[in-house]
């Protein structure tokens, strides 16, 4: 991701203008007005996203879900090498 | 290793001579030996016996024995796939380098006779040309050569439809290679120890896989060939799709006509892959391929279509209008999309597209009776379209009338924004009539169900598409429906809130509702994100008006965005979120506190 800042060229000296960012895709090249938008346009692009655990290779769409199915390995079971694929 | 050092030795020495029938069999023993040894990723111990750079110094392959060709074109496959894996692990053994390269320096023009072995009529052999030449296109990189996709371009082009798969297998391959990758990565390559292998080095670490390996490069030369030819190949192929549908089934070219069909419906889904998100092309790159969607929206008016290429045109147009992944978000929108959808408005406003939808397999209206339950992902995918091409020529509209951004809250239009409105309303309203006799004619929901609710009904067993219905929905409502001299019975159709508690209702029927909706969120498969904010911003901007619609369900679907806020709040403490939340999480505080009378801004 990156911004471009567009300055209005003729008139930026004579009052001062509100910055028009554009922020592009780093997968497309499509452009978005706001930060967020990019955010949520680029999340489209990135391959699905599991968390897998070590013990058993059972998968979780969430890291929460997987610290909490790690407990049922093990009482004493170390938290925080999670895998992410 | 032992095993494998025996088997080595006893292959006798094929050096460089005059190569005859009988000697066939040695040349096919040193391939065997050399495939064993790139499954194991590494070439380095092989005995000089087999000579690397000879196995790909073939010619004349077009005559060679079936089996041999065969065996020859898996040779090929596996030499390019090692190398790529090797590659996107970033390190290569220098002997498989060599080997591929080998191959791809294409000394005996080797590559272009696999061009021309991808129109045999025996399936087995032109499959084997098809993997192993997307595979060369893809190890080859800034080496491609470009005759080669003339050569393939020249084929899609040129040749009868029938025996066009394996040509556009080689596209698809190619071009889609990024999330075949992606299935692969999962394998770690273990080298052996003793490998003599070259790591790597990448400049920018955090430049994309595809470009690391100049993959990208691949697929851009294959794009600008392809779109030269591409108005043309869509032309043909429009073509032969019109001629098509008088043959049937029972002519004695049964074979033709089943290869024929397969070649339109490959066709449509690497047009589909191209204009997709997620095959993550360069929007310049594909800008082309844009234009003559038109041509396909053709047949569509026409009776009698098959329903597995209703089907898959819809598909396509569904990811051209790519609504709730860019357009939505979007400052300023492309023309071609914008186009399109003004064109599939047009058509089911004017044309009754709708009712050429082959729902049931029969005569009249969507397929005539009710013999059977009909096809829903094909009534369903149709509803979606129909509804994205709706917002897209909204937020169109919008975006001309205003130079503010995307956002959906009320706006002060001047009068003659307000007359263009109107007139888009119109034919909005008109539009969802139809849409909605469709569904109610297709589906059993009661005269009495409004848009709003069926939409969650009949979407409820894909979350992706229910989600972007309903990002569309609430931005058609949010636009037309709170504008000056808006028509009443739009708003109530298009409810948010009533889309909203049916949302809520259909996820708690068997399930713990707030694990779901986070799985919905902080999953990428659908777009929930955007669902949300635009929801929580409709609450947050029109408090009273959804308490009201809520009547008896307010509790439990204030109860149900509390206990999210709860959950987010501890997911972005503990660091456990995927990206930023934190808008999402102030939505919810604004809410809540809208419930609870609290006002957040002075907490």
């Amino acid at each position: 991701m990156y911004a471009v800042i567009q300055l209005d060229s003729e008139n930026h000296r004579l009052r001062p203008k509100r910055v028009k960012m554009e922020f592009v895709c780093k997968y497309c090249n499509r452009t978005f007005n706001k930060h967020y938008s990019l955010l949520i346009h680029e999340r489209n692009h990135l391959p699905t996203v599991n968390y897998r655990c070590e013990m058993c290779y059972k998968s979780f769409k969430r890291q929460d879900s997987l610290q909490q199915h790690r407990s049922t390995h093990s009482p004493n079971y170390r938290a925080g090498y999670a895998l992410q694929l | 290793m032992e095993e494998q050092e025996n088997m080595n030795k006893t292959l006798p020495l094929t050096k460089k001579q005059k190569i005859n029938d009988s000697e066939f069999r040695l040349v096919d023993l040193n391939v065997d030996t050399i495939s064993l040894n790139l499954t194991k990723h590494c070439l380095c111990q092989l005995p000089e016996t087999c000579m690397l750079k000879e196995v790909f110094r073939v010619s004349n392959v077009s005559s060679w024995s079936r089996e041999r060709l065969l065996n020859f074109l898996s040779f090929a496959r596996l030499t390019c796939d090692i190398a790529l894996k090797q590659q996107s692990e970033g390190t290569i053994c220098t002997s498989v380098e060599r080997l591929s390269n080998y191959l791809i320096s294409n000394k005996t023009s080797v590559v272009n006779e696999i061009v021309s072995l991808l129109i045999r009529t025996d399936p087995y052999i032109s499959f084997a040309a098809s993997n192993a030449l997307a595979d060369i296109f893809l190890c080859s990189q800034n080496k491609l050569d470009n005759k080669w996709v003339e050569e393939l371009t020249d084929l899609f082009l040129r040749r009868s439809p029938e025996t066009l798969c394996p040509v556009i297998a080689v596209f698809k391959r190619v071009l889609c290679w990024r999330d075949a990758q992606m299935i692969d990565s999962e394998k770690n390559i273990k080298m052996p120890e003793n490998c003599v292998s070259r790591k790597l080095i990448f400049e920018d670490e955090e430049i994309e896989m595809d470009d690391e390996f100049g993959i990208s490069l691949v697929k851009t030369k294959v794009i600008e060939v392809l779109q030269t030819q591409w108005q043309m190949i869509v032309m043909k192929f429009v073509r032969y799709m019109s001629s098509f549908d008088h043959c049937t089934e029972t002519t004695n070219e049964q074979f033709n006509h089943k290869m024929g069909n397969l070649a339109i419906i490959e066709f449509i889904k690497l047009w589909t892959s191209m204009v997709s998100i997620k095959t993550n092309l360069n929007v310049m790159n594909i800008k082309y391929f844009y234009a003559d969607l038109g041509q396909m929206l053709i047949l569509l008016r026409r009776p009698k279509v098959q329903s597995v290429i209703w089907k898959n045109i819809v598909n396509l147009f569904n990811e051209s209008l790519c609504y709730t992944t860019t357009l939505a978000v979007q400052g300023t929108m492309q023309e071609e999309p914008c186009m399109l959808a003004r064109e599939l408005v047009k058509v089911v406003k004017t044309k009754n597209m709708l009712n050429n939808m082959p729902f049931r397999k029969g005569p009249g209206d969507f397929g005539g009776g009710e013999e059977d339950d009909g096809d829903k992902k094909l009534l369903q995918d149709t509803v979606l379209l129909i509804l994205k091409a709706l917002a897209i020529i909204i937020k169109e509209t919008k975006n001309d009338s205003s130079s503010s951004d995307s956002s959906c809250d009320e706006s002060e239009d001047s009068e003659e924004i307000d007359a263009e409105m109107a007139i888009i309303e119109s034919s909005v309203n008109e539009v969802l009539k139809k849409l909605d006799s469709c569904v109610k004619k297709c589906m059993s929901y009661l005269p009495e169900t409004q848009i709003a609710q069926w939409v969650v009904q009949l979407f409820s067993d894909r979350n992706d598409v229910l989600i972007e219905s309903l990002i569309c929905t609430i931005d058609i409502s949010l636009v037309l429906c709170y504008r000056r001299n808006s028509l009443p019975m739009l708003r109530h159709v298009l409810n948010p809130t009533a889309s909203f508690v049916e949302f809520l209702q259909t996820l708690s029927y068997n399930n713990d509702v707030n694990e779901l909706i986070l799985d919905l969120l902080l999953g990428s498969d659908t777009s929930f994100l955007l669902y949300i904010m635009r929801i929580l911003k409709f609450i947050c901007n029109r408090w009273s008006e959804f308490s009201l619609c809520c009547e008896t369900k307010l509790q439990s679907t204030m109860t149900t965005l509390k206990s999210l806020q709860t959950s987010l709040d501890q997911l972005i403490k503990n660091d456990l979120t995927p990206y930023n939340l934190n808008p999402v999480l102030r939505l919810l505080v604004k809410c809540n506190g809208l419930y609870t009378g609290i006002d957040v801004r002075a907490i």
